[in-house]
């Protein structure tokens, strides 16, 4: 009798469907009850179909739900392998990404650390915000709503304030109107933060009854108490300036909004509440609390202030803090436009760009997703004059600088000369006729213009348009004609030329075409950038998918969708520092991140301890901790091999990491010449005199761009003075020593084609120490210390680590001859090589 | 890989008949039917895939890619299209065990495991008893284990089908290995009765 048991042979008869029947019937039986002996024959067996069937039905156990968009986008990728040319291009498409920063200068982001709120003032004064909010409606229907600076607002309404500080400080909010200053409140923030303009410990309104015309309120910040004169002070600012942060010296930090307030028909006539402009500065004291009470009462908002009202028209209000604080929210905002039909023939229909837009508007307005708060669509072919509406309505709903808008817009692209014979990019709307490109369609330059003025600082435009002559584009015929006979790339004059608050990031080079693909149906840029918002690439872990996130992922995914084909590209450094999230909220510090978006690092691979793990344009999150990072196209010698300490949420800009391993500082010896400015100085004090020195830079400290640059130039000499004497004319010769001393931040930009060359221009402050030693017994030595601001400009050239410079010093100082003050110019030109390490 | 998992769109098990038409409309090129073959079984191979304790996150991953990749390549070759799953997971884990393998850099047992499940294809195959049989078999299986360690492990992993062989070793304070072996162990149970399934079918066909 043999074994009951499995063994080989039975096995594989068995699974090739030979087992005897009578055979098959005993194993069945036997295999139907435990079996240490078959179960480890079973186990110890290679992979086959049996174990597909076991975990096929191991596998239905358990629910199953969809794929990940990501995992299948790879798959995807794997299967089409060559594949690519094989796929038929419906289109092309040159999509832009244009993110605006607001009026920010990106070069003085403060660190991460910092409290800072962008935009407001310089770096010395406390950063301020004043934010509001208006109360309108009747009893029982009261409800806040954000409204713009420069709004329409009805009398009946009431207005509370929000004010945010980066620092401890005293605070002030003032109605300025037509030569009238109203103190509103006055207030103290203990730390860094947000808090609301409150009366009687509760968040107060600030009722408009009586009020009509423009209304300005400015809120005053300084870091000692606020005097009356600085008050004055910030009112007369307050009449000049709107909405920019001005501040006085280090001390003033003033933010101001506006509100046009309308009449209430029925309210302006009652009572005769309205008061003379003379009465103005005093009504605070004057103003009856029936008054505050008709107002605001109706609102929902209780009762008079404090002990007989004598702080003024601020009423506290009956809101719960939850209501208030989601009145304040910033809100994400979206214009989406997709146009695929043309009056004219000659635009080719277009497939995708309405599912484009409509596959964008679905992720942003998906409350799992982007939660956008408001998401506009046009389409139906809209016309250029529907673009400027609904820009409007944009720019009418965009009311915080903290908002978040996106404007995409997909459609046929094209280029002509404008009427000073400029090659501008347009983007094909329903009317545009190809003969008249300037006359019908939207120059790209109008559409970033009007996307600049909206409040917002965090704005993303997303251009989806043709421009490269083929495919979904169609180019005038003259311009067709000047493009084929250009046999290297045409210039176009970038937009960030023309904006200096945006950062463009191109999806695809110049010149270049992007596509479209059928099989995606989308353009793939737009399809990649929606993919990595509904899949949620949060890179670096910290709850959030920024702009930076998403265009590197779909950059990435275009570039090897398209085989190397379409390469998405980024134009600045400042993008990667950009903090405008479409999806999540930063809830932790992320990983750390390297990026670069420069274009001389374009192609470059980045090696973190020696495995490749982006490709640049781009980034990578690593894990925190020290790292070797090093930086190198193909096999080429690496640009850079540096080791760096990482913490969490920091983000390393590569081109500056790659600044700092080239040498963050420079040492320069100079040679010299220094004067005064004007014949009588140099004839009295000291003539123009040949001297030698050095300079010491620190690059892109304390900013980037800045650069610290200290300067030390010598020089000894002699010369003759003559004075006339009651004895006849008499000439004293003597001998110099000078030392002169500078301190400078120059700001360092490179406004030529050749990246090798710079410009510096900065101010700069010397000291210069003279000493002059006559050659006769009686006359003493005289010695003095001039301080002098001035101002340093200068050309630099540099190789590698070899820099060549050239520097014009030009000093205001005053100098004492004879008793006499005098003030002149003291000038310094410096030469020569300089060492980075 | 930074990626969220969509929502569950309820109960979307694999059922043969759909698999069939699927496989051939993929196989045809068809993109979309690719994108629900990839749907409905992307969990099953996951849990393959994360039932070898020695591959952390990334490598599942990888194996999950690998293995769909390789599926959509040699989808001509497969005979039964209904019998679709079991083929994409016997592929699925001849890649963890390719892995494995090649980190233990027995290039020679990699190649000879790495065989492609899609050939075992071309013989007649054996007797199948359906899918709603081979579930009904696993169920019974799992029922007749004694309370224990491995009855925790199977529900942990199969039946709440949640966390990853590793994570289960973490949860249970145990090592990666005593947890992969008491999957195995238990698979070789469902092995034998499907065996045993498959053995009375023959019985009955002859």
């Amino acid at each position: 009798m043999s074994s009951p048991h499995l063994d080989p042979e039975r096995y594989r008869s068995l699974r090739a469907g030979t087992l005897d029947g009578a055979e098959a019937r005993r194993l069945a039986a036997h295999l139907a009850e435990p079996c240490d002996v078959c179960e480890e024959f079973l186990a110890a067996l290679p992979t086959d179909g049996l174990d597909g069937q076991a975990d096929a039905a191991l596998a239905r156990l358990s629910g199953a739900g969809p794929g990940h968009d990501l995992e299948w986008a790879r798959i995807r990728r794997r299967l089409r392998g060559g594949g690519w040319s094989r796929r038929a291009w419906a289109a092309a498409a040159v999509l832009l990404v244009t993110v605006g920063v607001g009026w920010t200068a990106l070069e003085l982001r403060p660190p991460a650390d910092e409290v800072g709120i962008k935009g407001v003032s310089a770096r010395e004064a406390i950063p301020a915000r004043l934010r509001f909010a208006v109360i309108e409606g009747g009893p029982g229907e009261a409800r806040l709503v954000r409204a713009r600076s420069g709004a329409e607002v009805s009398s009946g309404a009431s207005l509370t304030f929000r004010v945010e500080v980066g620092r401890p400080a005293h605070l002030a909010v003032l109605r300025v109107s037509e030569g009238e200053r109203e103190l509103v409140w006055r207030g103290r923030a203990e730390r860094p933060g947000e808090l609301d303009v409150a009366e009687g410990g509760r968040p107060a309104a600030y009722p408009l009854r009586g009020l009509t015309g423009r209304q300005r309120f400015a809120l005053v910040a300084s870091p000692g108490p606020l005097a009356e004169a600085d008050l004055a002070e910030a009112a007369r600012e307050t009449t000049r300036a709107l909405s920019v942060g001005a501040d006085r010296g280090a001390a003033l930090s003033l933010d101001v909004v506006e509100v046009l307030v309308r009449e209430e028909p029925h309210q302006g006539r009652r009572g005769g509440a309205r008061l003379s402009r003379k009465k103005a500065m005093s009504r605070p004291a004057a103003r009856p609390c029936a008054a505050r009470r008709g107002a605001v009462l109706a609102l929902a908002l209780l009762a008079c202030a404090g002990p007989g009202g004598e702080k003024g028209r601020l009423v506290p209000l009956d809101l719960p803090q939850r209501e208030l604080d989601r009145g304040y929210a910033p809100r994400r905002l979206a214009l989406v436009v997709g146009i695929d039909r043309f009056d004219e023939a000659g635009w080719s229909t277009l497939r995708f760009p309405e599912k484009d837009a409509a596959d964008l508007a679905a992720v942003l307005r998906d409350p799992a997703r982007g939660a956008f708060d408001q998401v506009e669509v046009l389409r139906g072919g809209p016309t250029r004059a529907d673009l400027a509406a609904a820009l409007a309505r944009l720019a009418d709903a965009t009311r915080d600088d903290r908002d978040t808008v996106v404007v995409y817009a997909s459609s046929h692209g094209t280029l002509a000369r404008d009427a000073r014979g400029d090659l501008r990019r347009y983007l094909v709307t329903r009317e545009t006729r190809l003969a008249d490109v300037p006359g019908t369609a939207l120059a790209l330059e109008d559409l970033k213009a009007s996307f600049d003025r909206l409040r917002s600082r965090r704005k993303v435009l997303i251009l989806a348009a043709c421009h490269s002559g083929g495919g979904k584009s169609l180019l005038p015929g003259e311009v067709s004609r000047e493009l084929a006979g250009t046999k290297g790339g045409f210039f176009v004059r970038p937009i960030e030329e023309v904006s200096r608050a945006s950062v463009v990031l191109a999806a695809s080079d110049w010149g270049e075409t992007a596509r479209e693909d059928s099989s995606l149906a989308n353009d793939i840029y737009t399809h990649f950038l929606v993919e990595a918002l509904r899949v949620g690439y949060d890179r670096n872990g910290d709850g959030a998918v920024t702009v930076s996130e998403a265009h590197d992922y779909a950059r990435r995914l275009t570039y090897e969708f398209t085989g190397g084909r379409q390469r998405p590209s980024a134009e600045s450094t400042e993008v990667g520092a950009d903090p405008i999230v479409l999806v999540g909220r930063v809830q932790r510090k992320g990983k750390p991140e390297l990026y670069s978006y420069a274009t001389r690092l374009d192609g470059f691979t980045l090696r973190v301890d020696g495995k490749p793990v982006a490709e640049l344009p781009g980034g990578a999150a690593v894990d925190p901790g020290r790292h070797r990072v090093q930086l190198a196209k193909g096999g080429a010698e690496a640009v850079l091999d540096d080791a760096v300490d990482l913490r969490p949420g920091e983000r390393l800009d590569l081109e500056a990491l790659r600044t700092r391993a080239i040498g963050a500082w420079e040492v320069a010896p100079r040679l010299a010449l220094l004067g005064f400015l004007d014949g009588r100085s140099r004839s009295d004090v000291f003539g123009t005199t040949l001297g030698a020195g050095a300079a010491l830079t620190l690059r892109d400290w304390p900013s980037h761009r800045v650069n610290l640059r200290l300067d030390v130039v010598g020089s000894t000499g002699s010369g003759s003075l003559t004075r006339s004497t009651p004895a006849g004319p008499v000439t004293a010769a003597y001998d110099y020593t000078v030392v002169a001393l500078g301190a400078g931040l120059p700001w360092r930009f490179a406004p030529f084609p050749s990246e090798h060359v710079h410009l510096l221009v900065g101010p700069r402050l010397s000291f210069v120490y003279t000493h002059r030693a006559f050659r006769l017994d009686l006359a003493r030595a005289d010695d003095p210390l001039l301080v002098m601001p001035g101002a340093l400009v200068g050309v630099g050239w540099e190789r590698g680590r070899l820099t060549l410079g050239l520097e014009l010093q030009l000093d205001f100082a005053v100098v004492s001859v004879d008793g006499q003050n005098r003030a002149t110019g003291f000038g310094e030109v410096l030469m020569g090589a300089g060492w980075r390490f | 890989m930074h990626s969220q998992r969509p929502p569950s769109s309820g109960d979307a098990r694999p059922d043969g008949a759909e698999d069939a038409a699927l496989v051939v409309r993929a196989a045809r090129g068809d993109v979309g039917a690719q994108r629900a073959l990839y749907d409905r079984h992307r969990p099953g191979v996951a849990r393959v895939a994360r039932s070898f304790g020695e591959l952390d996150g990334d490598d599942a991953d990888d194996v999950v890619q690998e293995a769909f990749v390789r599926a959509f390549r040699n989808l001509a070759g497969l005979k039964d299209p209904a019998r679709f799953a079991p083929w994409l997971l016997t592929i699925t884990r001849n890649r963890a065990l390719t892995l494995l393998a090649r980190r233990r850099s027995a290039q020679a047992l990699a190649e000879e495991l790495g065989r492609e499940a899609g050939r075992e294809e071309e013989a007649p195959g054996p007797p199948d008893p359906g899918p709603d049989a081979e579930l009904e078999v696993v169920r019974r299986v799992i029922a007749d284990l004694p309370e224990g360690p491995e009855k925790q492990t199977v529900q942990l992993f199969y039946v709440e089908g949640e966390l990853s062989a590793r994570e289960i070793a973490e949860r249970l304070g145990v090592g990666k290995s005593a947890i992969t072996m008491r999957l195995e162990r238990f698979r070789a149970k469902v092995k034998r009765r499907l065996l045993s399934e498959v053995a009375r079918l023959r019985g009955e066909e002859s």
